[in-house]
């Protein structure tokens, strides 16, 4: 992805983040991965972009982090979705539902 | 919760700074890892895998980079990191950060401490309310008005006069002090000091009252009323801090007032509140008649508020203005003749701000030598750093990056310096005070002054942060490939900040020389004072002070009163001899008076031609002092009868000034105008030191018994022990208890203890101006020795080669210490030739030494050298020390 598109999508790609760890605690790579799964190879998220969000979530307190033992018996730090996490994330959905409606809306226009 | 974890975070990255930065490091590499293996995986060779997935990331540095802006943690991270680097740095030259540490430390310290003891007599408020408003008025005489007094008291029509015409001012008040026996309350009797004043003194103060009231314009007048109102420190000492003293009668026992009817207690003012000078005990209401009377003559001085909005300067203008229709209107009294006015601040400092401004000036030069020790010191450290700055550069550390480094080791050093600074400074007031000779006014409105530490730590820092920037800055901007290349540069270069570094150094040993030339000059004249002859045998003296009140004695009762006392203190065991004297010698109190030759000219508005002090004395008062005989002979008992033809003595000044080339034997003098009664002079004694060392004024003695009424109810018994003077005290006032039990001692005292204080202000000026150039001389050494170890350094290439072609280490040293007495040298020279240009400033100071007295120049010229050859011991023996094969390499 180039920049650009990167910029956009930062509160998108938060939204993104939040819904990965709904389903399950994983690292930052392992929340790649999913997300790029997830949305079947369609979304490659700028590793540059992934960490600076991983860290500001965090500072939000949104997701917390633990150092545990990966699947390859490395030490990785995992992060999992915390009580207000889902609160913003439920949030965070209802905004975006609104969003992609106005702009249906809009392009639907003549 | 968002705000736990913020804690948490700031926390770790304060506590445990390298942990939060490696998690975050293993965090990308685990990231990295796993990519490479993805890679591996998909059918990369290994390299191929790498690069791709380092690639894919964009970079490591640029997202730890992102990722630590946005844990904003950063700035304060940075700043960890800069404090340690920076007390490792520190750490690693111990000589130069203990050298600027205590060059700080002495710099900060020394002139905190003197400043805060200057400021806190000189620029202080007074503890009066709005206190830039209040003037002290008195008046003076020029010669035209046939009397010549700079300074003289006030009369009653002239304050009338001024009050009810000037627009200036918003209140007068007159104020004159007086001794006063007290009894009333618990105690002895005892002798206080008393402000008789003008109700309106309360209202010019502005000081309200602790309790009661204080005195009201209705108390005042033609005939005051008889009320009191004592100090805080009366009512304690008499009356236990009672409210219910308040409403007491007290007597008061005065000597020029024969009233004795008891005054009632009306208030008692604040504690430390105290008009005029210190130790006043009570204030009540002088009789001031608004019918304008001369009978009192000129006998009380003023203070005065200006009005809301008006200037000292538009009040004096007024005041000189209307002198001047004085002069006109009253041509018999006002002609030479009028007010002045100052600010109050001037004249309660008085004569001690000379001294403090002289000191200050010292403070001033020891703080320059500070900075320019300090900027010496930093450039140095700054040229050492040249190259690493350079390397720093090259390697893309950000040049803001540096600076901030440069800056918090300079805070660092400040703060160190400062911290020591404090202490000295602290350490340093204390010190001062107690030497403090006693007559320093307003001592105890001293204290630990944080505007001068303020003030000092900028200017210092200042000066490290200026001199330690600017070449690191300099650097920044030369092209950092350049520096490393060429070695020689550095040498180049460096001999250009050589130069300056000496010009630095040059002139702080300048600025040295100058204090050491003052505190010498002020030595010498200090050893003359302590040899000074005052004209009398000064051992085992002591004085008491008596001051009777009229009301309980007439003056026949007085010189009886007296005469009783030298007769029962001599049969103390332990007096040698005892008599009285009005003024004792050495005590300065400044007293002038006229007299009048007979056959000399006289004019109506000078009937006295002649001015001298005369003293009151009582029988064989010369003998006891050991005043020597001239001429003539002494007073004898015949001379202090009634009836007897009235006899005078003069001593040497008189008769030089008065008499040259004659005989006054049998010369005819008198006191006053035509209707007083002559006096023959029937010797001439050598004179004695009343008025300060080496001042020679006219002196007249009479007889006491003699002389007018007003003069002998007051006096001091003088006693020649055969031991320790103050043992006798006890003795002197046993006697005056059988005499009178309502007496009191109005203070005693021994000549020892005079002479003390009469040295205590010149002590205390040596001394400080002592202590300053110690520390002046202390910092030019630590300059001059951090200069000569820098050109040793810079130039060991050269030393090297030098060796290696065969000098020999005397050889060496000689050079490098011709190097620093050379740079010592050219100080040394600039710095005489300062203070000879300014040492017209210093004679006001000075007794008998004159202010370019060549002994004490060519002595401080010894001190000096001598100084900087120890200083530059230590770089040439590192000189002499240097392997010619180590330097060489090194290049």
């Amino acid at each position: 992805m180039t920049d650009r598109q990167a910029d956009l999508l930062q509160g998108t790609l938060d939204l993104l983040i939040l819904k990965t760890l709904a389903l399950g605690q994983h690292h930052g790579w392992g929340v790649s991965q999913r997300i790029q799964q997830m949305s079947k190879d369609v979304l490659q998220v700028n590793q540059g972009s992934l960490y600076p969000a991983l860290h500001r979530l965090e500072n939000r307190g949104w997701i917390k982090a633990e150092w545990g033992t990966s699947e390859n018996n490395r030490k990785a730090k995992f992060y999992s979705l915390t009580k207000r996490g889902s609160a913003q994330l439920a949030a965070e959905r209802d905004q975006w539902r609104r969003f992609s409606e106005a702009v249906e809306w809009i392009l639907e226009t003549g | 919760m968002p705000d736990m974890h913020r804690i948490r975070l700031w926390l770790s990255a304060i506590l445990r700074p390298g942990t939060v930065e490696a998690e975050l490091e293993a965090e990308l590499r685990h990231h990295l890892d796993l990519e490479i293996e993805k890679n591996v995986r998909a059918g990369m060779p290994l390299r191929e895998a790498r690069r791709k997935a380092v690639v894919d990331f964009g970079g490591l540095e640029r997202f730890a980079e992102q990722t630590r802006d946005v844990r904003g943690t950063r700035p304060l991270e940075d700043t960890m990191a800069d404090l340690r680097h920076a007390l490792r740095w520190l750490r690693k030259a111990p000589g130069f950060s203990i050298l600027t540490v205590l060059t700080l430390a002495l710099g900060m310290g020394a002139t905190t401490a003197i400043f805060s003891v200057v400021s806190g007599v000189l620029l202080e408020p007074l503890p009066y309310d709005e206190p830039e408003n209040l003037v002290y008025i008195n008046t003076y005489f020029l010669p035209e008005s046939g009397f010549d007094f700079p300074e003289y008291a006030v009369g009653s029509p002239e304050y009338f006069d001024y009050k009810n015409a000037a627009r200036t001012m918003e209140e007068v008040a007159a104020v004159s002090t007086e001794a006063v026996t007290v009894t009333a309350g618990q105690g002895d009797p005892e002798v206080v000091r008393a402000g008789w004043v003008s109700p309106s003194m309360f209202t010019v103060l502005r000081t309200p009252p602790l309790i009661g009231r204080t005195l009201i314009d209705a108390d005042g007048g033609a005939e005051p009323a008889l009320v009191v109102v004592l100090s805080y420190d009366l009512w304690q000492r008499r009356f236990g801090g009672d409210s219910t003293a308040v409403g007491q009668l007290m007597t008061l026992g005065v000597e020029v007032s024969e009233a004795a009817v008891p005054s009632e207690i009306v208030g008692v003012m604040p504690p430390g509140f105290s008009h005029p000078g210190e130790g006043i005990d009570l204030w009540a209401p002088l009789p001031l008649d608004p019918a304008r009377t001369w009978r009192e003559g000129h006998w009380f001085t003023m203070i005065g508020r200006l009005a809301p909005g008006v200037s000292f300067q538009q009040a004096d203008q007024e005041m000189k203005a209307m002198m001047q229709q004085w002069a006109v209107r009253y041509p018999d009294h006002h002609v030479g003749h009028g007010l002045f006015m100052k600010p109050l601040l001037d004249h309660e400092v008085g004569d001690a701000r000379s001294a403090l401004l002289l000191l200050l000036g010292a403070v001033g030069f020891v703080l320059l030598v500070a900075c320019a020790n300090v900027a010496s010191l930093v450039l140095a450290r700054g040229e050492g750093r040249r190259r690493e700055v350079a390397v720093r550069s090259a390697l893309g550390a950000g040049r803001r990056r540096i600076v901030r480094e440069l800056l918090t080791e300079s805070l660092v050093l400040a703060l160190l310096g400062g911290l020591a600074g404090l202490g000295l400074a602290s350490a340093g007031v204390h010190g001062l005070l107690a030497l403090e000779p006693g007559n320093l006014p307003r001592v105890g409105d001293v204290g630990l002054d944080w505007r001068v530490m303020g003030f000092t730590a900028g200017a210092v820092l200042f000066t490290a942060l200026l001199f330690g920037l600017l070449p690191s800055l300099q650097e920044a901007r030369t092209d950092a490939g350049e520096v490393l290349r060429d070695a020689s540069f550095r040498t180049t270069a460096g001999a250009g900040r050589m130069r300056f570094r000496k010009g630095i150094v040059i002139g702080e040993v300048a600025l040295s020389v100058l204090l050491v030339v003052g505190a010498g000059l002020m030595v010498r004249s200090f050893r003359n004072l302590l040899v000074e002859d005052p004209g009398f045998n000064t051992e085992n003296l002591l004085f008491a002070r008596f001051s009777l009140p009229a009301a309980q004695y007439s003056p026949e009762e007085s010189l009886v009163f007296f005469e009783e006392l030298v007769e029962g203190v001599r049969n103390i065991p332990g007096v040698a001899d005892a008599s009285t004297i009005s003024r004792p010698p050495l005590l300065w109190e400044d007293q002038a008076g006229r007299f009048h030759i007979e056959d000399e000219p006289v004019s109506a508005t000078a009937p006295m031609c002649c001015v001298a002090s005369t003293i009151a004395v009582g029988r064989s008062l010369h003998r006891l002092l050991d005043v020597p005989l001239l001429r003539g002979r002494l007073l004898q008992p015949e001379d202090f009868q009634q009836g007897t033809p009235l006899a005078a003595l003069v001593d040497q000044t008189t008769a030089a000034r008065y008499w040259p080339g004659e005989d006054p034997i049998g010369k005819r003098v008198r006191w006053g105008d035509e209707e007083e009664p002559w006096v023959e002079v029937v010797g001439v004694v050598g004179a004695v030191t009343y008025d300060g060392p080496g001042v020679e004024f006219p002196t007249l003695y009479q007889p006491m018994s003699r002389m007018a009424e007003h003069a002998v109810r007051s006096t001091y018994l003088v006693l020649r022990t055969e031991g320790d003077p103050a043992s006798l005290v006890e003795g002197v006032r046993s006697v005056v208890r059988g005499l009178d039990p309502g007496q009191a001692v109005a203070g005693a005292f021994t000549m020892d203890e005079v002479q003390d204080g009469v040295l205590a202000r010149p002590r205390f000026v040596m001394t400080l101006l002592t202590v300053f150039a110690g520390v002046a001389l202390l910092l030019g050494a630590i300059g001059i020795y951090g200069v000569i170890s820098y050109g040793v350094a810079l130039r060991s290439g050269e030393i090297g080669i030098r060796r290696a072609l065969g000098a020999g280490e005397a050889e060496v040293i000689r050079m490098v210490v011709r190097q620093g007495l050379g740079v010592a040298f050219i100080g040394l020279v600039l710095g005489l030739a300062g203070a000879m240009a300014v040492s017209r400033l210093l004679s006001g100071f000075l007794h008998e030494v004159s202010a370019i007295d060549p002994f004490t120049y060519l002595a401080v010229a010894g001190v000096v050298l001598s100084v900087a050859l120890l200083a530059v011991v230590f770089p040439a023996r590192r000189a002499s020390g240097i392997d010619p094969l180590e330097a060489l390499r090194a290049e």
